[in-house]
């Protein structure tokens, strides 16, 4: 701030509204972030339930693939 | 710092656990910086979630190796400023911390009224910069970088809230 006429208004604005020296702390805050990123992590969880799926459809339809994966097991 | 660089090129991946790292270590700052200028502690924290929650999602913007803090405050006051635009013009500016009762409460009370409704006269952009330079006295450079403004504009923005202070003030037989 420059000037008296700034710091006397200021001095003034003060007297009714305090300055924040330490404003109350606040809550735990992620709790409340973290569930706008999940979606991102469900994305990625249904992702590999899909995959699964697809691994056991394919092993019901060509059962024969069971000693392919048996074999690599 | 390696290990900083490494936390911040996770977080810019999109690595949700460095980007609760970085979170729990900027929250707090951000917070206060925000209450400051919201001056009311549920809007602070809903504006701190909503600023982290745009930190996520521009972090391809931000480059490790530069200081996070000055990036996190930028967006922290434009959110804090649209907060103030959705208050709307003539919402009171809250003041929740209490004044020191040196004088008679009926004359204080009447003029925190006034000059709280001479801040709520203010543009929001005219608020942000009284209530950060003319009463939390935050050196112009610092509201400049926070707001991504030169100094001069800064102090013309306080030049032009000043005077529409005093106005409004006057009017109401106030004299600073």
């Amino acid at each position: 701030m420059t000037g008296e006429p700034e710091r006397q208004l200021g001095a003034l604005l003060r007297s009714a509204l305090p300055p924040v020296d330490e404003p109350p702390p606040p809550a735990d805050l992620w709790p409340r972030l973290s569930p706008r990123l999940a979606p991102r992590l469900q994305r990625g969880q249904r992702l590999d339930w899909v995959l699964a799926l697809i691994a056991l459809a394919l092993l019901l339809g060509v059962p024969d693939a069971w000693l392919a994966v048996f074999y690599h097991l | 710092m390696a290990d900083d660089l490494e936390l911040y090129e996770r977080f810019v991946e999109g690595d949700l656990d460095a980007f609760e790292t970085v979170f729990r270590r900027h929250e707090a700052e951000v917070y206060r910086w925000v209450y400051r200028i919201v001056r009311r502690r549920a809007e602070a924290e809903e504006v701190t979630v909503e600023t982290f929650w745009q930190i996520y999602r521009a972090r391809a913007r931000f480059v490790p190796g530069r200081a996070f803090a000055p990036w996190a405050r930028r967006i922290a006051t434009n959110l804090a400023l649209n907060r103030l635009r959705t208050r709307g013009r003539h919402e009171p500016l809250a003041a929740e911390p209490a004044a020191p009762a040196t004088v008679d409460p009926v004359e204080r009370r009447a003029l925190r009224r006034a000059i709280a409704a001479a801040f709520a006269a203010l543009s929001p952009k005219l608020r942000l910069v009284a209530v950060l330079a003319l009463v939390e006295e935050v050196p112009y450079p610092e509201i400049a970088a926070a707001l991504g403004l030169s100094r001069e504009a800064v102090k013309s923005r306080v030049f032009r809230a000043s005077r529409q202070l005093r106005k409004t003030l006057a009017a109401e037989g106030i004299v600073p």
